[in-house]
């Protein structure tokens, strides 16, 4: 079948119209029973829309930008080692660790004399069983420090 | 039409015998572009008049922009039959599509080959996709240049042309095997 005939064919579709009674009701539906929206106010629905899209993108940026802000502002106020060197760190550790190994082994000497002169203290001396009993109760009080 | 610009503007100012007469024109070129593509008389003329009631509603806000007012009236016609297919869900049986299901009145199809070439090609058209049928229609149905069917469509006169080729290919090859 040419494109021609086919072309044809449609164009005879023409003849074919809406029934009268249908015309006629539809148009006094149309008509008399819808209004337009005037002009001046179409316009300003219209601009009323676009001006409430606008805002909206505008807030969205905004929004988005104060993320940004506070996520910079935070970083502040919360402490940060970026300036801190480890190294210098684990030195200065080390370092109070001897000092304090220094004093823990001057108490251990120190409370070592102690403990020989209390032990020396301790042996039976033939004599005085008052002075041994005064001595037995200062190495007890000795021995609580 | 003649005088359709001074007819357009007082209908935009509201005067809604200008828009009855724009209607009256342009009623049988619409119902039937809705006709074709729902292949039912009932729904056709439900969204048919639905089409002119949005297009009355929306007259104040119509801006020409030196297109005719009848592109614009395809358009909401085109975008009422897609709005009618998304509320209610139903199937056009493309083998029942008949003259007689159409509403057409029998004076126009007394002879029986009228009536068997306007079945055969109606069937045709319901098997073309959205846009080919309404090029089509439009077209050579309607006898609008490409320029006005590229502004209904929202196309490019190139695209309408390209459409236009294969929807006419396609029917083509669905006639000669009839």
């Amino acid at each position: 079948m040419k494109e021609e005939h086919i072309i044809k064919q449609l164009s005879t579709l023409k003849s074919i119209e809406p029934d009268a009674g249908f015309a006629r009701s539809a148009r006094t539906t149309i008509l008399y029973r819808s209004e337009p929206m005037p002009a001046r106010f179409f316009g300003l629905t219209q601009s009323l829309s676009t001006t409430l899209s606008i805002g909206l993108v505008v807030m969205l940026f905004v929004f988005i930008a104060l993320g940004g802000v506070a996520t910079m502002l935070r970083t502040p106020l919360s402490p940060t080692f970026q300036g801190v060197d480890e190294q210098s760190l684990a030195s200065e550790a080390g370092s109070i660790n001897q000092t304090i190994d220094a004093r823990l082994s001057e108490v251990a000497y120190i409370s070592g004399e102690r403990e020989n002169k209390l032990v020396m203290a301790t042996t039976p001396s033939d004599g005085d069983s008052n002075a041994d009993k005064e001595i037995d109760l200062l190495l007890t009080q000795a021995k609580g420090y | 039409m003649e005088g359709e610009k001074n007819l357009v503007e007082k209908a935009r100012k509201g005067n809604s015998e200008a828009f009855g007469i724009l209607y009256d024109y342009y009623l049988p070129k619409i119902y039937r572009f809705v006709l074709f593509k729902v292949s039912h008389k009932q729904q056709a003329e439900d969204i048919t008049q639905h089409a002119f009631m949005k297009a009355w509603e929306n007259m104040g806000g119509y801006k020409p922009q030196g297109h005719p007012f009848g592109s614009w009236l395809y358009r909401i016609a085109r975008n009422s039959v897609i709005d009618y297919y998304r509320k209610n869900e139903f199937s056009v049986d493309i083998e029942a599509v008949s003259p007689e299901a159409l509403g057409i009145d029998n004076s126009l199809i007394a002879k029986l080959e009228v009536k068997l070439e306007w079945e055969k090609i109606l069937n045709a058209i319901g098997g073309l996709t959205e846009v080919e049928q309404d090029v089509l229609i439009m077209r050579f149905v309607e006898d609008l240049p490409h320029g006005e069917v590229a502004r209904a469509v929202d196309k490019s006169e190139n695209a309408v042309k390209v459409i236009q080729h294969r929807a006419l290919k396609k029917l083509k090859v669905t006639l000669s095997k009839k």
